[in-house]
């Protein structure tokens, strides 16, 4: 227990220092950009241009300007949003977590059942014509980006079919096409290395036993196959979900889905600098927790890993 | 054993997770549709009228917010919204607003002359770091009060001597100020909601304003639901219920949803759709007030392009040899005008002086005058600089290949994403660059002012003291013909000394389903929601809703 403790407390001050990094970096870079949250086409006076850059402290030196930033972060608090002014950054995050929660689980749900079914049949029909055909397919998914995808799927089942809606947001049907766009090329990632890692498995001497004492091949490969089989997909799963979670800013902007994908970019691309980094750090808190949580549950799944 | 245990729990575990959040994802309700759902481009940064500049902005202000006027749905004409009369006194100077007694918030408390006066000494206000403040600097004492010379907000020429009196004083006549009394900047806010939540007046929970339909629902970048504001003056005239903006910020997927009935108003289309659009009947771009064209730096830092582009012959040239019909015919292809001049059609009274028609021969004729003239032999190799997108770019190689093939120009093309174009371009680190200008009011001035010296939207170096001396005058002006004629003669300094390249006049791109009635097209391409309705007959003919 003790091994565990000291384990968690050396990956929590990793991480502190992790997003300390980040964050120093992320506001120099984004200072030394040209451009600024306020700049437009219509230029206003110089002295109301002013005006609205001491309103968000950006009259201050850089090193004030990082100082009170980092104060406030560390305090929890991310600042009020440059472009979207009736929010704080907090607030964006807050509201758009959930949806991204939402349409990520789903297509996470989607990758996994697609990508370890389809993995796992190749993986023990090997060489004949459904596993050529399914990995066939997987390479596919991993090459297609998402954005033919969709354009694609939303030709067929909405222009043509209309069994479902073109965009928007609100109930499950919203969420079929994007998810399952969002999961495509995951799935054909998670496909492969099931089908990789069964086969490693599936030449092991203990499932020749388990053929040896009469199982059917059904039980031999979802009881002892897929426990060692499915051990890449875990390690690879945090990293995805980090990935799922935040989404993609094609595929929220292709199905008009407020989702936080479209922040990582636009945030950036609008020097809203409050918001671009919050993104930032949210997305190296995610994906640290992930790889964190990927670790751990290695020495749950096997038992010759060990924490340290 | 244990180990084995622990496993299956985590697998278990990690499922159970997994399905629970996808039950939980998949609980969402969808609510009831709209009256009327369009398509609003972009989360509006703010709700605060004092505090945004831009397009989206101002649909979803106009009806959650009244001015003092409103816009007529098929005209640039001032109806009375909030006042019911005004009178202008003979010199132009002085405004005297009636406001109407049966004026309310959605609160139900009265509106006054006293929430004009509080809200726009609040405009004016340094703190408040109003972009459009300068719009309205006619006020006796504004500019002063922004730029903090004058400390005192009650010198402001604003006053109200009863709740139903609202007077204005402006330090000189503005012919067009009028207008701005419809504009947003101009509108009104609910002092004591300001006051109580100053963080959060903008939210669902707070919101009181004095428009025709108030705010019941806002989520993030998702939707912005409006329903009828009962206690607005006009409420029996307002015809819609429930109207719903959607912040789409991709025009296609806002096609998309047009197509397949989800909305009934889109604001924008992709340009590569246009042709096929144009078959449609609820299609059609109509004239608006504004124009693409391109700026010519003539404060360049390389001192043998500064001479080439300060040269008037050189940037008549490159007028001349500009395929402008080319543009509009196989690059935007939805009807716009080629432009001949910079102040776009459409304005009641106003005549534009035009510069002449494509003639790359004269143009060919005029470079090597003036490239003899410099004693260049060759013209130097230059650039045109564009934001990164489609449609700039495809004008950009028309334009490219104009050059090269009628000048013997060697014109590269610069892109770059929209926030270093605009740094790029203020800081005159520029040759040619793209650019756009959509009016802020029906009045030629506001195509016109911004070429005056050392006008922060000038950025091409370009100073014609006859002409800052004409836009002057008319500013002063009281009389609307003899002003528009010094506009005119201003409009002609413009274009005989090239301060651009006008290349041609935008269109609106609107598509609207024929069962909502009150929509009209007008050059400002504004639409109040409270104009509009719903025949519902029509409705339930074509599509059964």
């Amino acid at each position: 227990m003790r091994d565990v403790l000291r384990f968690l407390t050396l990956r929590f001050l990793w991480l502190l220092a992790t997003l300390w990094v980040v964050f120093t970096l992320s506001f120099v870079l984004m200072r030394e950009v040209p451009g600024g949250p306020f700049l437009m086409e219509q230029q206003v006076d110089p002295v109301i241009q002013k005006q609205i850059e001491a309103a968000y402290d950006l009259d201050k030196t850089k090193w004030e300007q990082y100082v009170i930033t980092l104060g406030k972060t560390v305090r929890g608090d991310l600042g009020p949003s440059f472009k979207m002014r009736d929010y704080t950054v907090n607030e964006i995050l807050a509201e758009g977590m959930p949806r991204s929660v939402a349409l990520g689980t789903l297509a996470l749900l989607i990758a996994l059942v697609l990508g370890i079914v389809a993995g796992t049949v190749s993986a023990s029909r090997r060489g004949g014509f459904i596993d050529r055909g399914l990995m066939l397919v997987a390479t596919i998914g991993i090459a297609l980006p998402n954005f033919v995808i969709a354009s694609i799927l939303i030709l067929v089942f909405v222009i043509q079919l209309s069994w479902l809606p073109a965009a928007g947001w609100g109930s499950l049907r919203f969420m079929i096409l994007p998810a399952f766009c969002l999961g495509a090329p995951f799935a054909a990632y998670i496909a492969r290395l099931t089908r990789t890692g069964m086969l490693e498995t599936l030449t092991q001497d203990y499932v020749r036993t388990a053929h040896a004492k009469g199982l059917s091949p059904w039980r031999v490969v979802t009881g002892h196959a897929m426990k060692g089989g499915l051990l890449p997909v875990a390690s690879f799963l945090g990293p995805a979900v980090a990935g799922i979670l935040t989404g993609s800013l094609v595929i929220e902007k292709i199905f008009a889905i407020p989702g936080l994908g479209t922040y990582f970019v636009q945030a950036a691309l609008n020097r809203d600098y409050t918001l671009a980094m919050g993104c930032v750090l949210f997305y190296t808190l995610l994906v640290y927790v992930m790889n964190l949580l990927v670790d751990i549950s290695y020495t749950i799944l096997d038992p010759r890993v060990r924490l340290d | 054993m244990r180990r084995d245990r622990i496993r299956n729990a985590f697998a278990f575990s990690l499922g159970a997770i997994l399905l629970i959040g996808a039950g939980i994802a998949t609980t969402g309700a969808s609510i009831e549709p709209a009256d009327l759902t369009f398509h609003n481009a972009t989360e509006p940064e703010s709700l605060d009228p004092a505090k945004v500049t831009g397009v989206p902005e101002g649909r979803v202000l106009r009806a959650l917010f009244s001015g003092l006027t409103v816009q007529a749905p098929d005209s640039s004409e001032s109806l009375p919204d909030i006042a019911e009369s005004w009178n202008i006194s003979p010199n132009g100077k002085v405004y005297t607003f009636r406001i109407r007694k049966t004026a309310r918030w959605s609160d139900g408390s009265p509106c006054t002359a006293d929430d004009f006066v509080y809200s726009w000494r609040r405009l004016f206000a340094p703190e408040t770091a109003a972009k459009y403040a300068y719009l309205m600097w006619a006020v006796d004492g504004a500019e002063d009060y922004t730029k903090g010379k004058l400390k005192d907000a009650a010198k402001i020429g604003v006053a109200a001597p009863d709740p139903y009196t609202f007077v204005v004083k402006l330090r000189e006549p503005q012919s067009y100020f009028i207008y701005l009394t419809a504009f947003y900047p101009s509108y009104a806010v609910h002092r004591a909601t300001l006051e109580a939540h100053p963080k959060h007046w903008h939210k669902p929970e707070f919101f009181v304003g004095n428009g025709p339909f108030t705010l019941q629902m806002r989520l993030i970048r998702e939707r912005m639901r409006f329903v009828k504001n009962e206690y607005y003056w006009d409420a029996a005239n307002v015809k819609l219920e429930t109207v719903d903006a959607l912040p789409i910020e991709d025009n296609g997927t806002a096609l998309n949803l047009y197509l397949t009935g989800a909305i009934d108003w889109t604001t924008d289309v992709p340009a590569h759709v246009v042709p096929q659009l144009l078959q449609r009947d609820d299609f059609k771009p109509t004239p608006r007030l504004g124009i693409y064209f391109y700026r010519i730096n003539q404060n360049n830092k390389d001192p043998i392009k500064k001479a080439f582009f300060g040269e008037p012959r050189v940037r008549r040239a490159l007028y001349l040899a500009l395929d402008r019909k080319a543009i509009c015919e196989r690059v935007t292809r939805a009807g716009d005008v080629p432009a001949r001049h910079i102040v776009p059609p459409g304005l009641d009274g106003y005549e534009s002086p035009k510069l002449p028609d494509y003639d790359p021969v004269e143009a060919a004729r005029l470079m090597q005058a003036a490239l003899s003239h410099l004693k260049m032999s060759k013209a130097p190799t230059f650039s045109i600089l564009y934001n990164t997108q489609d449609t700039h770019k495809l004008i950009a190689e028309v334009v490219q290949s104009g050059w090269r093939k009628h000048l013997g120009l060697d014109v590269k093309l610069e892109n770059m994403e929209w926030q270093s174009y605009l740094k790029t371009e203020s800081s005159f680190e520029y040759d040619i660059s793209r650019a756009g200008w959509i009016g802020d009011y029906p009045d030629p001035n506001t195509f016109l002012d911004l070429w005056q010296t050392g006008n922060g939207n000038n950025r091409t170096g370009w100073s014609d003291p006859d002409f800052d001396r004409l836009i002057v005058l008319a500013s002063k002006e009281v009389d609307v013909r003899k002003r528009l004629g010094l506009l005119a003669k201003a409009e002609a300094r413009a274009l005989a000394g090239q301060v651009v390249i006008p290349i041609y006049f935008y269109v609106t791109k609107n598509c609207v389903r024929p069962w909502i009635k009150g929509w009209h097209a007008n050059v400002q391409d504004r639409h109040n929601l409270k104009f509009l309705s719903i025949d519902k007959d029509l409705r339930r003919r074509m599509i059964g809703r």
